[in-house]
């Protein structure tokens, strides 16, 4: 361990930058490290006890400080800009709104030189290789066990020990594909390695989002450094995966829980980088011992599996029997071979917290090698002696679960013996008495700290660093050269002290040759990567769908508002104008006015604008917008999910009930910007695969419905030229209307531009025929050569529309279409999203 | 004594399902004391998949898929088990509690049938302290361990009621405690989490009952349905020694194993996964009846 301890340089005190001596001479490192002071007793990464720049620190520091003070603050703001820009999200469970919140990103990164990195990377591969190992004997030969290198009940008391899975030998051969190790440096300077991550780790895809944050926000100072870049490794990652199954071919899913979960950015992030389909359980379905993904055009079968998802969920029949994330026969389907999964299902046995103090035992035993990364101290209370060692030493100890799950009758799954109340003294020495199993005891190790930007100056903060290894080759591995760092926000440095991370950081491994000048990462986007086009998943398709028919009905609402504030103003506020009273009749029709709700027109405004309980209004339909956004986050590009996401915040804001009319206007207007922005970035940012088609087809049906609603409301019944007027404005037609007709708004030119003049883009009949278009590109529309009902209604209603005349257009026909319309919708559910399985035959077998 | 063993599930359901997967643990196997001499299972309507498997244990699973729409699913057994009585264990000669927890918890084994699977809460058996308080009052110091759990099983036999219906399968043994009422499920999964409590290993036993009592004997409880009982691990000599906490008795002739696991999850009769937002309903009826036995031919009667 001896070359992990970084010499303090005296490079700081040679380029004159000491902080000691010079703070606020030197406008960027005093303003850096002037005031800077290691915590007491904790080893801290940038600056050694007597002040003095360690490693490649003077280097960084210098380069910042060419920017200047201004220049540095601005350079820190613009990474969590970036940050904030690119939508990173994480979610927090207990959170009652679900609300989103961005990921805080410190600027600074951690620097790691070249030489600390080989051992660093040299250690976590060989804890992956000695993982891999451990988990192949566990669900193989058993040899470990048997031999007394491990008692039995060191694994049989993990709940990520999955008897189904006993026997099984993988598709690929490995168990593990993603490994991650949690490392902390101690007060002397050795790196320990904290935790094994063998389930199914989080956290890479952050970092790559916090890469492109910093490289972005300090271009000149992370060129200058020889950064070295994160992307081959995901390649490796990728490549590998693929090249298993069918090569170039491979359709690999991505398996997440769901938006729900904390960490579903990530996965959505990942599975648009690496060009892997997102699919949550409910997408997934086995047949013949096979997985395949529902998608809108049929079945398609499924070669790999990356698992985000914990393995006892991940088969409601075999595993947790409750499990509604899961997939019905996925351990048959792995069981026969016929899916790789990746971590293999059970592989987070590893992570026991009871296997770490037998780590030095099992790398002689499997791999004849001494550990390069030493394991935090660690006892196990399912021995004796360990036992013992753990109740004379308690105060001392960290006490934690030996397992994955709660200790039981305890509030806490890891507490330092001296900071427990009498209390929980008792029952944790009465637990480790009777059911030592369940227990271990740990060293309270303490951790390293490394500056961290509070907005004004640096300060030391303890961290945790995060180390990813992908499996490559037949029995190889790689590392990926960087890192997430999670840092504490507690001052205290003590292991025990740190919780999930109040923040993150960047982790630059600094290369002693000069890495490409490309090592700033290509946008994910254009990563030369392949992805199969033609996999829509079912759900994908529907929340596209869903999402396009929110927007479209939030526009027209707002639209419809905008014209019952005019006509408000204009009549002076008098609400009992009979146009006044249309309006609002109209919205309650509608659903964005409460049919039972009582006020002044003014108060039903703010209402819909702002009350969570209209089903129809704005809260709901753009909240509702926001939830089929998220769900598919892999499908949209991120300015267009941030557009969804900001319309849904402007409407979130409580308060509009003092609002002024011309305020509320203002509001509305906002709001339709904002649509027209999505509408527009939608267009210009999604190719026209069938995902685009999904989202038109949304808005055609429900841009087809809210016009034919409007022509029945205010230009067939007792139509006057205001309300004529008002269909108009509502429908968006007034200019056309004005082209082509200069007169005042009669009944049947309205009705015929409004619901069969095709050349209007505003028209039912417009909308029909795109729906019918859409119709005839999406798959499997056609079954034995013939049209399938679906197509069939909507080239009727189409050729219905066409052949009617205005003069003859009653009620009874708008009713008659709204409920064709309401069918075919309908039937695209039928057809395309929940997937009746005697339409869907898995496709050919190969 | 051989038996001939018939059960059937049916299940019923409001609006038909279109497709839907399944897992039945309905199979017995060859056991110590107990020969399987024919079991067939079938399943109407018939499956469009379906495929066997030992599982972990060494149970059975039969699995299988649907894929036409359908509004009932039955599920028939038909089987001749023979089972053997073999010679009951000494209890007084089992080694101490106190010794029996050292020897599994530093067992070698992680075969199916190692103590290590018994000893650690499991999906349906969290540990519970008042469970663990209740059941070391059987357990004084250096008591043999068979000793103890058999006052543990008496012990339980005496202070709950068996009133079918209070509880479901679903029930956590905490609440049948509290509650001090339930079904076989109950009193096994709280005999088995009162024992784990202490560190001892259980396990849990799905199986029938003989339906009608030999001449001159009670009929026992829980012969109408699948029944559970416990087994104890009663240090490497003795092994496993099966106990039913719901009649008060050691398993015996009268008792024929179906599957063996952790807990009623391991070994849940016919798991499915169905999409369906209609209700359903579910019938059971079993019959055990001795080969030759003068009750031979009767039919099978519906129950729950």
């Amino acid at each position: 361990m001896s070359t992990l301890q970084p010499d303090p340089t005296a490079a700081g005190r040679d380029a004159g930058h000491d902080s000691s001596h010079d703070s606020g001479h030197d406008s960027g490192l005093g303003l850096l490290t002037g005031d800077y002071r290691p915590l007491a007793g904790a080893y801290d990464e940038m600056m050694a006890p007597d002040g003095t720049l360690r490693g490649p620190w003077p280097a960084f520091l210098k380069r910042l400080g060419e920017l200047g003070e201004e220049g540095v603050r601005e350079a820190f703001a613009g990474a969590e800009q970036q940050l904030k820009n690119s939508g990173v999200f994480f979610r927090v469970y207990d959170d009652p709104v679900g609300a989103e919140r961005p990921w805080p990103l410190t600027p600074v990164p951690l620097l790691i030189s070249a030489s600390e990195w080989a051992e660093l990377s040299a250690g976590a591969i060989q804890r992956a290789r000695l993982a891999e190992a451990l988990v192949a004997d566990v669900y193989g030969p058993g040899q470990l066990v048997r031999d007394g290198v491990l008692p039995a009940a060191a694994i049989a008391g993990s709940p990520d020990f999955l008897r189904p899975l006993v026997g099984v030998t993988p598709k690929g051969g490995r168990f593990l594909r993603f490994f991650a190790v949690d490392l902390g440096r101690g007060p002397d300077g050795q790196w320990w390695a904290l935790s094994d991550r063998a389930q199914a780790p989080s956290g890479a895809g952050y970092a790559l989002e916090n890469r492109l944050a910093v490289t972005r926000a300090l271009p000149e100072v992370a060129r200058g450094l020889n950064v070295e870049r994160l992307a081959p490794f995901f390649q490796a990652f990728r490549d590998d995966l693929a090249a298993l199954n069918a090569g170039a071919e491979a359709r690999v899913g991505l398996l997440t829980p769901g938006r729900l979960n904390e960490t579903y950015f990530e996965h959505a992030y990942l599975a648009r980088y690496l060009g892997f389909l997102l699919v949550e359980g409910g997408d997934l379905t086995v047949r013949d011992d096979a997985v395949y993904v529902r998608t809108v055009s049929g079945l398609k079968r499924i070669d790999a599996l990356w698992r985000r998802l914990d393995s006892d969920f991940a088969d409601p029949l075999e595993l947790r029997t409750a499990s509604a994330l899961g997939v019905p026969g996925l351990v048959q389907a792995v069981r026969s071979g016929r899916v790789d999964v990746t971590n293999a299902l059970g592989s987070g046995v590893a992570e026991s917290r009871a296997l770490m103090g037998f780590m030095p035992t099992l790398c002689r035993h499997l791999l004849g090698e001494k550990l390069i990364l030493s394991n935090l101290a660690t006892w196990w209370c399912g021995q004796e002696e360990e036992r013992q060692e753990v109740l004379d030493r308690f105060d001392r100890m960290a006490i934690a679960s030996a397992f994955s799950n709660a200790l039981p009758g305890l509030p806490f799954w890891s507490r330092l013996g001296a900071a427990m109340s009498k209390d929980e003294r008792e029952a944790a020495r009465a637990l480790i008495e009777t059911r030592g199993l369940d227990v271990v005891g740990q060293e309270n190790v303490g951790l390293s700290t490394m500056p961290v930007w509070d907005g004004a100056r640096l300060v030391p903060k303890p961290f945790v660093l995060r180390l990813f290894v992908a499996a490559v080759g037949d029995d190889d591995w790689t590392v990926m050269p960087g890192g997430f760092c999670r840092i504490s926000g507690a001052g205290d440095a003590r292991l025990v002290s740190m919780q999930q991370g109040a923040e993150t950081a960047d982790v630059w491994v600094l290369s002693d040759t000069p890495v490409k000048e490309t090592s700033l990462l290509p946008q994910p986007d254009r990563v030369a990567i392949r992805r199969s086009t033609g996999t829509l998943p079912s759900r994908s398709a529907d929340n596209l769908y869903w999402l396009a028919r929110y927007l479209e009905r939030a526009e027209g609402t707002l639209r419809l508002l905008r014209a019952l504030i005019n006509r408000l103003v204009e009549a002076g506020g008098d609400g009992d104008q009979p146009i006044v009273r249309a309006l609002i009749d109209h919205l309650r029709f509608m659903g964005a006015i409460e049919t039972e709700s009582e006020g002044t027109p003014v108060d039903l405004i703010a209402a819909a604008l702002s009350d969570p309980a209209s089903p129809s209004g704005l809260p709901a339909l753009t909240g509702a917008a926001r939830a089929s956004g998220s769900a598919i986050r892999d499908r949209l590009a991120p300015d267009a999910f941030r557009a969804v996401t900001e319309i849904a915040a402007l409407f979130e804001a409580t308060g509009r009930q003092r609002l002024t009319p011309a305020q509320m206007l203002d509001e509305v207007n906002h709001g339709l910007r904002r649509i027209a922005a999505f509408a527009g970035l939608a267009a210009e940012n999604m190719n026209r695969a069938m995902g685009w088609r999904f989202l038109d087809l949304g808005r055609r049906i429900e841009r087809a419905l809210a016009t034919a609603a409007v022509v029945r409301s205010f230009a067939l019944e007792a139509p006057s030229t205001e309300t004529l007027d008002l269909a108009l404005e509502a429908g968006d037609s007034q200019i056309t209307y004005r082209w082509r007709y200069v007169m005042r708004p009669a009944p049947l030119p309205v009705i015929d531009l409004l619901m069969l003049d095709d050349a209007n883009p505003r028209s039912v009949a417009f909308q029909m025929a795109r729906i019918v278009e859409h119709l005839e590109a999406l798959p499997a529309t056609r079954l034995d050569g013939r049209p399938v009902e679906l197509l069939r209604l909507a080239r009727k209603l189409d050729a219905r529309i066409a052949n009617t005349a205005a003069e003859k257009m009653s009620v009874r026909d708008i009713d008659k279409i709204t409920r064709r319309l309401l069918r075919l919708s309908g039937l695209v559910t039928d057809r395309f999203f929940t997937q009746r399985p005697s339409d869907a035959r898995p496709e050919e077998l190969e | 004594m051989i038996y001939e063993l018939r059960q059937e599930t049916r299940y019923t359901y409001a609006a038909a399902i279109p497709y839907s997967s399944h897992v039945a643990r309905l199979l017995p196997v060859d056991r110590p004391g107990q020969t399987v001499r024919r079991a067939t299972l079938s399943i109407t309507p018939e499956p469009a998949e379906r495929g066997e498997t030992t599982d972990f244990f060494g149970n059975r699973i039969c699995h299988f898929a649907l894929d036409r729409p359908h509004d009932a699913l039955v599920v028939r057994l038909d089987a001749e088990v023979e089972v053997t009585p073999t010679d009951p264990y000494l209890a007084a000669l089992t080694p101490p509690a106190e010794e029996v927890r050292v020897l599994a918890a530093s067992s070698d084994d992680l075969g199916p049938a190692s103590p290590a699977h018994g000893l650690f809460a499991s999906p349906s058996v969290p540990l519970d302290a008042a469970i663990t308080g209740y059941a070391a009052l059987s357990f004084p110091a250096r008591r043999p361990v068979l000793v103890g759990a058999i006052d543990l099983m008496k012990r339980i036999k005496a202070d709950f009621d068996y009133v079918p219906g209070a509880t479901d399968a679903y029930t956590s043994p905490s609440d049948a405690f509290v509650a001090r009422e339930g079904v076989c499920q109950d009193f096994a999964q709280v005999m088995i989490a009162g024992l784990r409590g202490l560190a001892l290993p259980a396990r849990y036993v799905s199986g029938y009952l003989r339906t009608e009592p030999p001449p001159g004997r009670a009929r026992l409880e829980g012969a109408d349905a699948t029944h559970a009982w416990v087994e104890v691990w009663c240090g490497d000599e003795a092994g496993w020694v099966g106990l039913d906490p719901t009649n008060g008795i050691a398993a015996g002739e009268d008792h024929l194993i179906l599957a063996i696991g952790r807990d009623y999850s391991d070994v849940s009769p016919l798991d499915g996964v169905i999409v369906t937002s209609g209700a359903h309903s579910l019938t059971v009826a079993v019959d055990v009846v001795p080969l030759s036995g003068a009750s031979g031919k009767r039919q099978l009667k519906a129950v729950e």
